[in-house]
């Protein structure tokens, strides 16, 4: 059945490259003799504007590329567009992009719930919808389905499985209470934990979901840590995250502690330890994939030194502190790998070609890991590291662990 | 059982009324301290302003700060310019936490801020705080004049910031981002001041105008002056003997602050046999008279010369009972003189010799 779906997708794939193969040298639409025109949505403003820096990131490694020379002779142009985190204006922006703007393809673009809701339109469009910055198995399993549309970060259920395993491993007898934020992103997180749980998933003695609108989730802490649990598993993004790291040191609860990824960024535990003392979140265990350009371990690793050289160039003002520029650039640098292989006249359906064949070394991911994509595998990032918080940084323990 | 109740309702109503206008009726406070690097007179330095505000007290909607008569000030740099640093904290009302903010501070065109509410008109200078956390960037203007006509006496530059209100309901247009109330800020300015060539304790003024707690409106009334002093120079004397006949040394000098002696401070001597080596050893202590000593012996007589040299440190220091005496004229802070600091600093004397 699986063999099936590959033959599928590996159908669909070529169907679609039939068509525009050897017809975009003149009309592609987002591409001239000296530009490639890409477009994204994110919430520049608003209360999520936190991951603005996915998008700076990113158009700063293009302009690094431009002023070597471009692609393939043409300067990159990356249009952004602010949703504000808000998927009405979303698909309002994503058809300005498309119709009005008429860009080559959609790069980058931020959340789950805001890629799925333009993900029809564009795939009917046959408008490449490349690198979203999300790990829903959504994205990554209807490939056959919505072709033109692929994620980037880990797959989330099997980041989730990591930490069961790892629990596992080390405290077979863990009691786990979970902190899941309410929607696709931790459900799928809570239902990875529970796979990799295995046998153990019954040892999950509570868990408590929160909204995004919630002010703070000092409620489901206090539940959780009364229902005697000793290991505390955090599914949440970086406010609630530092919320749920001080509330529990406030209440004395002093469980081993797991969080995921999206809220390693320097400034977590930075703002933790403003908030709850020095050592709260000492030993706590995520997963990272991405150079920590804080971390002094790393900071002569040929990724962290282009990064701070990119920094300094095109975002002097902006904090270089944060990852999540970091993120930006390790995703440009696969578009522009894409962008490059899709051939020197490229079409939307040799850009999709080639942004499922990547096979790539990419310098802002830590050592061990790299980014591939096959037709058949649109999970960019297919391993990470475990690490531990210690020592003030997250440091990076073992070898590399698959999430799909 | 009625009377009782209704006495439970007067009083609940009466602790309410008093609960409600406590914001209003707190008593507000917050310092300023200046310092330089180095604390010489007739040196261009650097110039660090360290602003506290205690989270009671109302949101701070106005910051002027004037550098004294005295100063140079050079605001020449072309627009995008790093002239130095910012590091603060702040509580945020949307996320209930205390956030760590840092960044650059930089110049701007002031053509570009002409129509800025806080302070209308072409400045001499501006200088944007990039204040980011978790690479999201407040940038906060600064205004930066000479000043002109009375308002000339209280310094010859003056420093303009305003902060959005935090304390407003979420949505509320103008409202600061993450609702973020400002604790604390230290930024330093490079190359930017000069410092005077006369001596003294140097008196930097500042008015702080707090909100109506609640409202987003300043509280002019509720405008409090504080004063940073600045001692300058900073001088460590040293002065080094040795007996060659027991192997005895000494060593010794003076403290002082703007002409003035500092006592009860520790001193740290080094030595080594090169000037550029030195390692920590004895210590002192600084008399009422900022004088201080410490003796030692060698173990054998030195074949080299031996080097010596002190350093002593103090840290932000109030000094509101004495500073804030002769305060400024209601009309320009209602609410009096609250605060007068002493900044912290480190003296290091020259380096001195003996001969074996």
């Amino acid at each position: 059945m699986k063999g099936r779906h590959v033959l599928l997708a590996l159908g669909a794939a070529a169907l679609l490259a039939v068509p525009a193969a050897g017809a975009g040298r003149v009309d592609t639409p987002g591409v001239t003799a000296t530009q490639i025109v890409l477009g994204a949505t994110g919430p520049l403003s608003g209360s999520e504007s936190q991951y603005e820096p996915v998008l700076s990131g990113a158009n700063a490694y293009f302009n690094y590329v431009n002023d070597h020379g471009g692609v393939n002779g043409r300067k990159i142009v990356y249009k952004i567009e602010d949703d504000q985190y808000d998927p009405v204006q979303t698909v309002t922006l994503t058809q300005k992009l498309v119709e009005q703007d008429h860009v080559f393809a959609l790069f980058n673009s931020i959340g789950t719930e805001h890629a799925l809701a333009v993900r029809k339109y564009l795939n009917d469009q046959q408008v490449p919808q490349l690198f979203v910055g999300s790990g829903a198995s959504a994205i990554a399993t209807q490939r056959a389905q919505f072709p033109w549309t692929i994620g980037l970060l880990p797959s989330f259920p099997g980041e989730g499985a990591i930490y069961g395993r790892q629990i596992v491993a080390t405290k077979p007898n863990a009691k786990i209470a979970v902190l899941y934020e309410g929607d696709e992103y931790g459900n799928e997180l809570l239902a990875g934990l529970k796979r990799g749980l295995g046998s153990h998933a019954g040892q999950i003695v509570a868990a408590q979901s929160y909204a995004l609108l919630d002010p703070t989730v000092d409620s489901q802490v206090q539940s959780l840590k009364a229902s005697g649990a000793d290991t505390f598993v955090i599914f949440a993004l970086p406010k609630q995250a530092i919320q749920a790291f001080v509330v529990a040191a406030k209440l004395g609860w002093k469980p081993t502690e797991y969080v995921t990824s999206v809220s390693i960024d320097p400034a977590v535990m930075q703002i933790v330890h403003l908030n709850a003392g020095a050592t709260t979140g000492n030993g706590a265990t995520s997963t990272a994939f991405l150079h920590d350009p804080t971390n002094p371990t790393q900071k002569t690793a040929p990724g962290v030194k282009l990064y701070r050289q990119i920094m300094q160039r095109y975002l002097p003002n902006e904090d270089w502190k944060a990852v999540a520029h970091m993120y930006g650039m390790m995703a440009a640098y696969a578009m522009v790998d894409a962008l490059k292989h899709a051939g020197k006249n490229p079409t939307r359906a040799s850009l999709l070609k080639a942004a499922t064949h990547l096979n790539e070394v990419n310098p802002f991911l830590l050592p061990g890991l790299s980014l591939t994509t096959a037709p058949n595998d649109y999970y960019p990032i297919g391993k990470t590291f475990l690490v531990r918080y210690q020592h003030g940084f997250w440091n990076v323990i073992g070898k590399p662990l698959k999430t799909s | 059982m009625r009377r009782g109740i209704r006495a439970t309702i007067a009083a609940a109503a009466t602790l309410a009324t008093l609960a409600f206008a406590g914001s209003a009726l707190a008593a507000n406070t917050g310092s300023i301290a200046v310092w330089h690097s180095p604390m010489t007179l007739g040196a261009s330095s650097s110039t660090t302003i360290h602003v506290s505000i205690p989270k009671s007290t109302d949101p701070l909607a106005r910051l002027a700060i004037y550098a004294p008569s005295g100063y140079s000030a050079n605001l020449s740099q072309a627009p995008g310019a790093n002239i130095g640093s910012v590091t603060a904290t702040a509580f945020s009302y949307d996320t209930q936490l205390t956030l760590p903010l840092e960044g650059t501070v930089n110049t701007d065109s002031p053509a570009a801020h002409t129509a800025d509410a806080c302070s209308p008109g072409t400045h001499a200078a501006i200088w944007i705080l990039n204040l980011s956390v978790s690479g999201q960037t407040l940038q906060v203007p600064m205004y930066v004049d000479p000043t002109a006509g009375a308002e000339a006496a209280l310094g010859a530059y003056k420093l303009v910031i305003c902060l959005p209100p935090p304390d407003v309901p979420a949505g509320t247009p103008g409202r600061a981002a993450f609702g973020a109330q400002l604790l604390d800020a230290q930024f330093t300015v490079n190359g930017i001041f000069s410092t005077p060539s006369g001596g003294g304790l140097v008196r930097w003024e500042s008015l702080f105008t707090p909100y109506n707690p609640g409202k987003g409106t300043p509280n002019a009334a509720g405008t409090w002056e504080s004063r940073a002093f600045v001692p300058l120079p900073v001088s460590l004397s040293l002065k080094a003997s040795y007996t060659k006949k027991n192997r005895n040394y000494s060593v010794g000098g003076k403290l002082s602050e703007g002409g003035l002696p500092v006592s009860g401070v520790t001193v740290s001597v080094l030595s080594g046999s090169s000037p550029t080596k030195l390692v920590a050893g004895r210590t002192g202590t600084t008399t009422s008279a900022g004088a201080w000593s410490a003796k030692g012996k060698f173990g054998a007589r030195p074949k080299k010369p031996v080097y010596f040299k002190a350093t002593a440190a103090v840290k932000e220091r109030d000094y509101t009972a004495t500073g804030c005496q002769s305060p400024l004229a209601p009309t320009i802070a209602p609410a009096g003189c609250l605060s007068a600091t002493l900044p912290p600093w480190t003296a290091t004397s020259a380096v001195a010799k003996i001969k074996p």
